[in-house]
C-alpha cells in the first residue's frame, strides 16, 4: 500500500513491537512447554509399570470426562439462545405494531399542519390525564389514548384532520382538547391538542 | 486457474457529529461494496472514544464487515499546510526536507512532532522552473488517541490518509474528466472543506468556515420548534423548496437561501484561482458529498449560481449500482468510501 501516510511514526514503531511480540510469544511458549514437560514426566515417572498403567487409564478417564462436560457447556449455551430467542419473539409478538398506526396519522397531517409532539399512554398518566382535561372524568383507567399536539394554518385544518383520523377507523373516538392561537415561526397560527381513544 | 487478488479495507471517517465506515474489498476488476455504518457520536471531540469504538465494531461486525486493515481520515480541522514553492526534482536537493522545515517553521510545529504528506503540483502552462508542491502536516497529538483505541479494539492501521486524498480517490471514481479542473466540497456538520483537482491531484484545498451546517440546523430547529434530528429531515425534505403554501419549506427555503450565496461566492473564488495557474485545462464538475449535501435543492442553487455541472456523491455512485442499504445512497459517507478507496489509488 503506498502513497502518502500521516500515521504517525513513533505509533508505528509501537504497533509493529506489539505485532512482532504476538507473533513470538506462541511459538517460545509451546517451545519452553515442550522442553518442561518431558523432564516433570520423568520426576513423576512411577515404580512400576502397574502404576504407570493405572495413571494412563485415569488420564484417559479424565480426558472423557472434560470432553463430555464441554459437550454439555456447549449443549447448554445452545439451549440458552433458543430461549432467549423464545421469549425475545413472544415479547414482540404480543405488542402491537405501534409504528404503524403512527405512520398512518403521520400521513394524515399536511402541509398546513406539523405535529409538534405525540405522547400514547393510559389514564394511569397524569399526563394524560391533564390532556383530556374534563373528558377524563368518563373513561376508565385501563383505556389507552394518543394524544397529538401541532400547530395548523387555521381551524378548518384542525376540523379536516379530525375528519380523516376518524375515518381511519383506528380510533374509539377523536376529540379536540385545546386549541389556542399563538405565534410560529413570524405567523399568527393555531396550535391544537387532539386525544384519539385506541380502546 | 487464475488466482483472484482481494483485500478488504475498512475507511473511518471519524466526523464531530457521527463517525462513517465503510468497508470495500478491492478485487482485479475493481471495488466492491461490502457493507457500510453511520453512527451518531456521543463525544463530539477529536478522538474516538472506546465506547465509541466499541459500539461501532458491533455493528459493523453485525453487517459482516469484518476486514481488519483500517484506512483513516485524518481530522481535517487538525490539518496544517498548503502549496509551496521547491526547487525542481533534478536539483538534488532533499525537496521533502525543506517541505518538512517549511511546515515546522510557518505552523510553529516542533520537528518530529508531526507527519508530512506531499505531492508535486501539476506544472504550469508559463513552463516556470520553479516547482510547486502541495504539503499537509499532522500533529501527532491530534491522532494519536484515536489510533490508540483503534489498536486496542484489535483493528490493523495501514494509512491515514488527508481528507483531501479521500475526496480525489471518491471524484476518480466518480468519475470526473482529469483534464478538467473539478472540485468536491464536503459539507460537514461544523464547517466545510473545499477540494480542487486537476490531472489526477488534488492543487488547492481550503476551509470554508462560514458554511456552518450546524448553526443551519439548530436555527430551523428554533424557528419550527422541533428537535434536531426533524429538523435535518425537514432541510433534506424541502431545503430550497419555495412551495408558499407550506410552512415548514418556506423556513428552510429562507435559511438555506441565506448560506448558499457567501458559500457559491467562496466555491467561485476558488475555481478562479486554480483557472488561473492552469488557464489551458476548463472548468469540470463540483461533487458535494458530506452531510449537507443531503440538503434538498442545494445542488441546483449552486449550479445555477456557479454555472457549473454540481453532483452529489454517494457511494452507490461512485461503484456504480452497488447497493447496500439506505445508507449506501448518503453522501456523508462519501470520504469514508474514499479514504478505503485510497488503499486502491495509492499515491
Amino acid at each position: 500500500m503506498s502513497g502518502p501516510d500521516l500515521t504517525p511514526k513513533p505509533f508505528l514503531r509501537r504497533a509493529r513491537k506489539q505485532a512482532a511480540i504476538r507473533r513470538w510469544v506462541l511459538p517460545v511458549s509451546a517451545c519452553a512447554l515442550a522442553a518442561v514437560v518431558p523432564i516433570f514426566l520423568e520426576m513423576a515417572k512411577p515404580a512400576d509399570m502397574s502404576g504407570l498403567l493405572a495413571q494412563e487409564r485415569m488420564v484417559q478417564a479424565q480426558s472423557r470426562i472434560d470432553t463430555g462436560q464441554s459437550q454439555l457447556n456447549g449443549k447448554k449455551a445452545i439451549l440458552a439462545q433458543h430461549q432467549r430467542e423464545l421469549q425475545a419473539e413472544q415479547h414482540l409478538t404480543a405488542k402491537p405494531d405501534w409504528s404503524a398506526v403512527l405512520k398512518l396519522v403521520a400521513r394524515q397531517f399536511d402541509d398546513k399542519l406539523l405535529m409538534t409532539g405525540f405522547q400514547l399512554d393510559d389514564m394511569k398518566n397524569n399526563g394524560v390525564r391533564s390532556a383530556l382535561g374534563p373528558l377524563a372524568t368518563d373513561v376508565p383507567d385501563r383505556s389507552v389514548w394518543l394524544i397529538l399536539n401541532g400547530v395548523a394554518s387555521a381551524n378548518s385544518d384542525v376540523s379536516g384532520l379530525i375528519m380523516r383520523l376518524e375515518a381511519l377507523g383506528l380510533f374509539e373516538r377523536v376529540v379536540m382538547t385545546g386549541t389556542q392561537r399563538e405565534t410560529f415561526a413570524g405567523n399568527a397560527r393555531t396550535s391544537f391538542t387532539l386525544a384519539c381513544r385506541v380502546e | 486457474m487464475v488466482a483472484m487478488n482481494r483485500h478488504a479495507v475498512i475507511g473511518l471517517d471519524i466526523g464531530r457529529a457521527s463517525v462513517k465506515a465503510v468497508q470495500v474489498t478491492l478485487h482485479d476488476k475493481g471495488p466492491r461494496l461490502d457493507g457500510c455504518v453511520q453512527l451518531k457520536r456521543s463525544s463530539g471531540g477529536h478522538a474516538l472514544e472506546p465506547s465509541e469504538a466499541e459500539m461501532l465494531l458491533r455493528v459493523m461486525e453485525r453487517r459482516g464487515m469484518t476486514a481488519s486493515q483500517v484506512v483513516l481520515v485524518a481530522p481535517t480541522d487538525a490539518l496544517v499546510g498548503g502549496s509551496m514553492n521547491v526547487p525542481p526534482a533534478d536539483t538534488g536537493v532533499s525537496r521533502e526536507k525543506i517541505l518538512e522545515m517549511e511546515l515546522s517553521r510557518t505552523h510553529s510545529l516542533s520537528p518530529g512532532s508531526f507527519e508530512m504528506a506531499w505531492w508535486d503540483l501539476p506544472a504550469p502552462s508559463s513552463g516556470s522552473r520553479i516547482g510547486q508542491a502541495h504539503a499537509v502536516g499532522l500533529p501527532h497529538a491530534a491522532v494519536e488517541a484515536t489510533l490508540d483505541v483503534v489498536a486496542e479494539y484489535g483493528l490493523e492501521i495501514v494509512r491515514t490518509v488527508p481528507g483531501s486524498l479521500a475526496l480525489l480517490a471518491a471524484a476518480i471514481h466518480h468519475p470526473v474528466d482529469p483534464r478538467c479542473i473539478a472540485a468536491a466540497i464536503d459539507i460537514g456538520s461544523r464547517r466545510g472543506h473545499l477540494v480542487l483537482m486537476t490531472a489526477g491531484r488534488v492543487v488547492h484545498e481550503r476551509a470554508l468556515p462560514d458554511f456552518d451546517l450546524k448553526r443551519i440546523r439548530d436555527d430551523a430547529s428554533e424557528i419550527l420548534g422541533i428537535n434536531a434530528d426533524l429538523a435535518t429531515h425537514a432541510l433534506a425534505r424541502f431545503g430550497t423548496s419555495e412551495q408558499s403554501d407550506c410552512m415548514v419549506a418556506s423556513q428552510t427555503s429562507s435559511l438555506v437561501g441565506e448560506a448558499v450565496h457567501p458559500l457559491a461566492e467562496e466555491i467561485g473564488m476558488s475555481f478562479a484561482y486554480v483557472s488561473h495557474l492552469y488557464p489551458e485545462a476548463e472548468l469540470g464538475q463540483l461533487l458535494l458529498t458530506g452531510g449537507g449535501a443531503n440538503i434538498a435543492g442545494l445542488g441546483q442553487a449552486l449550479a445555477t449560481s456557479l454555472e457549473l455541472d454540481v453532483h452529489a456523491v454517494t457511494p452507490v455512485s461512485m461503484l456504480h449500482g452497488s447497493t447496500f442499504g439506505q445508507e449506501s445512497k448518503d453522501p456523508a459517507l462519501c470520504m469514508a468510501m474514499g479514504a478505503a478507496l485510497c488503499a486502491e489509488v495509492g499515491s
